[in-house]
């Protein structure tokens, strides 16, 4: 019952807080830029917003344009339910493994790309073609960032892996650790479509991919689409901080353990947040055909990493 | 032994629907009531203690026609009569269309039964006919509409190639017969061969079987003749014609050969990872659906295959936790490819039936006008692009977690290696995702872009009902992996000797993978289950607190209704272009643009564009070559010049005299 | 801990070799060489702290003057002064040659576990990463066509000798070191003053275009 209990209350904090670390690296570049910035509640009230707003929904579009939103949040939702984030014990934890997870978020990547395509714009299909090329040339890095540790905890549980980590840390095998990071990095930032990959800040520029997808997208749906992309950074970064800086996953479920996991937990959140500020805030996007380039180099740093980690 | 004889003669039922054949409704539905008789038959033997031999005699001493049933066999029977039911019921109606559908039916039905009787073969003569026959007749089938030139294209280098590789099959059986001295299987049981011997076995069996089963470099006929055959059989041939091919090399490395060494798992694994990714980017780039599918057909083939090559290393290795592993993940996906593929080739048969194209850049929105083969569809793409908690990713995950495995080994050079196999999975998987997105979003959503997709409409029942039971399955097989694991470990146990089903299953109904390794584990169902909950809790809160949906026009930067055309729509070859501009040194395209009419003022552009196979392009030229060699040489020997000839005459007569006066 | 930081930044400093592969601009690969030579002074220091040794501490203070300062200094002035094409060409696509670098990778290390390092060495990895660094720079001379992009290929190999002989011998002797460090800015500041020479006489620094004055 309390690890149900567990289960719950890390989920919650995952929903809670999502809308606040996008806030909060937006506000951040703002202060970098020299420029004031939104408040840092500004993606609560966006979503409250959207979700009071009616649907539009093109005359052109079937059935699946009013299921991918709830398609994607489910599986963005069912990621995180996977994720622990200061307990071993998750809600769905014994469902299935890191593996699940990855193809799970690809679950979300493939209804996005068919509900850009659904409605029969222009802007939907160029969205869906680029996101489906980057999803190729990142998921496949990410999985094998997730093998390097899985082979050093002999187990894909993400649970276990954590566990381990915090036991052991990465002092055993640090050249595989840092082509790790660097490629989990990359892979993040592709996956999130954020800067140098992709402007989340911008609509109708001929480059945008993610956005594009949703252009048709509006009330609801629209704010289901923005939550998920928000829950879908918090997962990643959740992911790197625990594996890259292995403090603060407690095995102990006293309330005070629990109060403290929660409070290092929320600071590794914006400690790994900063350097993506720090990389939009100084880099520009690239053109597209550069970006394969890029995920390249991140698809061989981690295999790389997967490949040494033993030597 | 009497029970199993008389029980053979159960098989003679096979013969009623092609004895109906003339009257093409009813055979395909005798085919179909008499195919799920005998998937019961096969599931309710598999876990009995069934072993069946036997043997008909007939006048040539070395002419015996010999059977063995055993679990392995048995699994593919069912494999081919699961199918065998979906498509002929599909057939029913699908093959109205067709001009001389009553030799289409014969033909059909002898095929199934060519099929059923390679698996149950039991000695080298009959394996032969067989396999010839099942060769032969798929030919007919994908020449079936003869009139036109590029099935006969297609037709004419399949049987090339399955001859080819029939030619290495006898080879690889004449070198066992030269040291067993007997023809038939049960001999061939754990031979004794010299190290090199036994490779040339190794090896002449991979390329003769590989060429049936589409292996990378021997692949290219496949993706030319499985798409311009019609669909029922295309999805036959796809869904197990090939997988006949991996029944045979299981027997050849699971019974036949006995201890090898760990190189020829890893060259099975090599050459299996080659052929996924190979056939994946090339499915990426098809415009054609079906020729999609059949180089989808070719991944999953090299992923039958690099699950084989594990299975091969670990068995050197005498690790038999793993090895079952794997060899459950080989068998499920190669059931799991059957169900999906079968599916989707159906459904592609269903838009050909309707639309009468299988051009991508000419449909489009058909969800609209067949909303339910358009559900079936995405069901079989959820399946084949393994995203939980669908059939393909469960095999998938075991397939992963072998190779996870495998790199545990201790061996320096293959744990080097194989997390590069590792990677090629993981991007085959993306890939997958990627060209299936593009088949789905391009044919079905969006606005049709010919007149063809407006006339279509819902196919009837028969047709719905052949794709339901697959869809049904592709569920299933996900949502409950432990139902076909505990059939497949019977077959391990006959096999192998092991079995795993405990170790990979506990109490709670989930799937894991326990003991030394302790790795990890997945429940399809609880996850399914959570899926749904968290899906209706969602729905239901969004609806009741604002249910509000206003539909209205596309957004088309602020041009009105009219501007906006099925033409601005993002096309099939559009959405590839990427990867193709990403990956150009792997593709041979050709592209083209022509201008009708005026030049300058308001041109009507055409534009045209040609990925062409790049292995099959220098196949092409290096057989160019040769037969230029060839002909170089007939060219000296015979010139047409009289004198030659007069020349050629004395030189014969010459040497006869001085060969009989020598003598 | 200080192992970890030691291989830690050399495997960073590999990174940066293999990301001088995907650099696009000459600008961008000053600066990549730049960050790796800064990485590997870390490292360096860091070997120094282990053996507690003032000539390791020398030698990384003298490498971060001469390779993160200096040398990237000459280069952006070679750039400016010429207004060189920023755009790199290549013989073999980004794409592909970072698809080849893998395989380089994975041979450094193949061969590193079959040599056995003997002796006092104060982190096993480092062997493998140098040998990785040295093999890419190799390998950029290889597949970059500008004379400026050869040398700054030329400069990663050199990074790479010295992270190996630096962390295998701890530290080579005083003399041999400084030697080293003045034949690097020697060498970088001749080949500058080529790349001047060869944009005078045939108005392009393409190496692949010298083969013009063959007449």
């Amino acid at each position: 019952m309390k690890e149900v209990l567990i289960g719950f209350l890390q989920l919650f904090i995952l929903l809670a807080i999502a809308p606040f670390i996008k806030t909060f690296i937006h506000k951040l570049k703002c202060l970098m830029r020299g420029q004031k910035g939104p408040p840092l509640t500004q993606a609560y009230k966006d979503l409250y917003r959207l979700f009071n707003k009616e649907v539009v929904l093109s005359k052109d579009a079937s059935f699946i344009s009013r299921i991918a939103p709830y398609m994607v949040f489910v599986s963005t939702v069912w990621a995180a339910t996977f994720l622990p984030i200061i307990n071993k014990h998750t809600l769905l934890g014994f469902t299935g493994d890191i593996i699940a997870m990855v193809y799970i978020l690809a679950l979300g990547v493939f209804f996005i790309a068919l509900y850009g395509m659904d409605s029969g714009s222009a802007f939907g299909g160029l969205g869906s073609s680029r996101e489906v090329t980057i999803a190729a040339l990142t998921e496949a890095s990410f999985m094998l960032v997730i093998f390097t540790f899985a082979l050093q905890t002999n187990s894909t549980n993400i649970g276990e892996i954590f566990e381990k980590v915090h036991e052991f840390g990465l002092t055993a095998v640090p050249v595989s650790a840092a082509f790790a990071l660097i490629a989990l990095l990359i892979v993040s930032l592709a996956e999130n479509a954020r800067i140098p990959f992709d402007n989340p800040e911008t609509h109708l520029e001929l480059t945008m991919v993610h956005e594009a997808m949703i252009l048709e997208a509006s009330g609801r749906h629209l704010a289901l689409f923005e939550y998920s992309s928000y829950l879908k950074l918090t997962i990643f970064i959740t992911l790197a901080s625990n594996l890259f800086f292995p403090i603060g996953f407690y095995k102990d479920t006293s309330i005070l353990f629990f109060i403290i996991g929660i409070l290092v937990y929320l600071l590794k959140l914006i400690l790994f947040s900063i350097p993506v500020a720090i990389i939009e805030m100084s880099m520009a996007k690239f053109r597209f055909f550069r970006v394969p380039e890029i995920l390249t180099l991140g698809f061989i740093l981690s295999l790389i990493s997967l490949i040494i980690y033993h030597v | 032994m009497d029970i199993v004889e008389e029980s053979s003669y159960l098989l003679f039922f096979l013969l009623f629907p092609l004895i109906l054949s003339f009257k093409p409704k009813i055979s395909y539905l005798i085919q179909a009531l008499i195919s799920f008789l005998f998937l019961i038959l096969s599931l309710l033997l598999i876990n009995q203690n069934f072993y069946g031999i036997f043997e008909f005699k007939t006048g040539i001493d070395f002419l015996t026609f010999s059977f063995k049933i055993d679990k392995l066999s048995l699994f593919f029977i069912g494999l081919i009569f699961l199918l065998s039911i979906a498509t002929s019921i599909f057939s029913i109606t699908y093959t109205d269309e067709f001009k001389n559908r009553k030799i289409l039916t014969a033909i059909y039905n002898v095929f199934i039964i060519s099929m059923v009787f390679v698996v149950i073969s039991n000695n080298v003569l009959t394996f032969l006919t067989f396999w010839e026959l099942m060769s032969v007749l798929s030919f007919f089938l994908v020449i079936f509409d003869y009139k036109k030139e590029e099935n006969l294209k297609a037709g004419i280098i399949y049987l090339f190639m399955t001859h080819l590789g029939t030619g290495f099959i006898l080879l690889s059986f004449i070198l066992l017969y030269l040291y067993t001295g007997s023809l038939n299987f049960n001999d061939f049981h754990k031979v004794f061969l010299p190290e090199n011997i036994k490779f040339l076995v190794f090896i002449f069996s991979l390329i003769g079987f590989g060429a049936k089963a589409g292996l990378f470099p021997l692949h290219f006929w496949l993706p030319k003749a499985h798409p311009v055959a019609p669909s029922n059989v295309s999805a036959l041939m796809s869904g197990v014609m090939i997988k006949t091919a991996v029944y045979m090399l299981i027997r050849f490395y699971f019974d036949f050969l006995d201890s090898f060494p760990v190189n020829y798992g890893y060259i099975v694994l090599f050459i299996g990872s080659l052929t996924a990714i190979y056939g994946i980017l090339y499915a990426y780039v098809q415009i054609d659906i079906k020729k999609l599918l059949a180089y989808s057909s070719m991944e999953n083939i090299g992923i039958i295959f690099i699950a084989m090559g594990l299975s091969l290393i670990f068995k050197s290795n005498n690790i038999s936790l793993l090895l079952g592993i794997s060899f459950i993940a080989m068998l499920f996906h190669t059931l799991n490819h059957t169900v999906f593929k079968g599916l989707l080739f159906l459904g592609a048969g269903s838009i050909l039936y309707k639309t009468h194209t299988k051009n991508m850049e000419e449909l489009g929105g058909l969800i609209k006008v067949m909303p339910k083969t358009g559900l079936l569809f995405l069901i079989g793409i959820l399946g084949i692009t393994a995203l939980p908690p669908f059939n393909g990713f469960v095999s998938e995950w075991l397939i992963y977690q072998s190779l996870l495995f495998g790199s545990k080994l201790n061996y320096e050079f293959i744990s080097f290696t194989i997390p590069i196999f590792a990677s090629i999975l993981a991007l085959t998987g993306a890939f997958a995702l990627g060209a299936f997105t593009k088949l789905f979003g391009v044919s079905f959503l969006g606005i049709g872009r010919t007149d063809k997709v407006s006339h279509a409409s819902e196919v009837d029942k028969f047709m719905l009902l052949g794709k339901s039971i697959l869809a049904v399955l592709v569920v299933i097989l996900g949502l409950f992996p432990f139902i076909p694991i505990y059939y497949l470990d019977y077959v391990l146990q006959n096999i192998c000797g092991i079995s795993i089903y405990n170790n990979i299953f506990y109490s709670s109904g989930l799937l894991l993978v326990a003991g030394d390794y302790d790795f990890g584990r997945i429940a399809p169902f609880g996850l399914a289950i959570a899926g749904i909950l968290v899906f209706l809790v969602i729905y239901f809160f969004t609806r009741v607190y604002n249910a509000k949906i206003r539909e209205y026009e596309t957004w088309a930067c602020g041009l009105d209704d009219t501007n906006l055309t099925n033409k601005a729509q993002y096309s099939a070859t559009g959405f590839s272009q990427p990867i193709r501009r990403i990956l150009g040194f792997l593709y041979k395209t050709k592209e083209e643009l022509n201008f009708d009419g005026k030049k300058y003022f308001l041109p009507k552009k055409v534009y045209k564009i040609n990925i062409e196979d790049i292995i099959e392009y220098f196949v092409s030229k290096l057989v160019w070559v040769v037969i230029e060699m060839f002909l170089k040489i007939r060219y000296y020997i015979q010139p047409g010049i009289i004198h030659v000839y007069i020349a050629y005459i004395i030189i014969t007569l010459i040497a006869f005299i001085l060969f009989i006066v020598g003598k | 801990m200080v192992k970890f930081l030691v291989e830690f930044f050399g495997a960073l400093s590999l990174f940066i070799a293999i990301a001088q592969l995907s650099s696009n601009r000459l600008n961008l690969s000053i600066k990549i060489y730049q960050l790796q030579s800064l990485f590997l002074s870390i490292s360096i220091l860091f070997i120094g702290i282990t053996f507690n040794e003032f000539e390791l501490y020398l030698s990384a203070f003298l490498n971060f003057i001469i390779k993160t300062i200096l040398i990237p200094y000459l280069l952006f002035k070679v750039v400016e002064k010429m207004r060189l094409d920023r755009e790199i060409s290549v013989y073999i696509g980004i794409t592909n040659s970072l698809l080849i670098s893998i395989l380089i990778i994975i041979l450094s290390f193949y061969i590193s576990i079959k040599i056995d390092i003997s002796g006092e060495v104060v982190a096993k990895q480092i062997f493998p990463l140098s040998l990785g660094i040295i093999l890419i720079g190799l390998f950029t001379m290889i597949v970059r066509k500008k004379a400026l992009s050869q040398i700054l290929g030329f400069l990663t190999m050199e990074n790479g000798i010295f992270l190996a002989g630096s962390s295998l011998t701890k530290g080579m002797p005083m003399i041999v070191e400084i030697g080293i460090f003045f034949d690097v800015f020697v060498g970088a500041l001749m080949a500058a003053i080529f790349v001047f020479q060869i944009k005078t006489t045939i108005d392009s620094i393409d190496t692949s275009k010298l083969s013009n004055l063959r007449e």
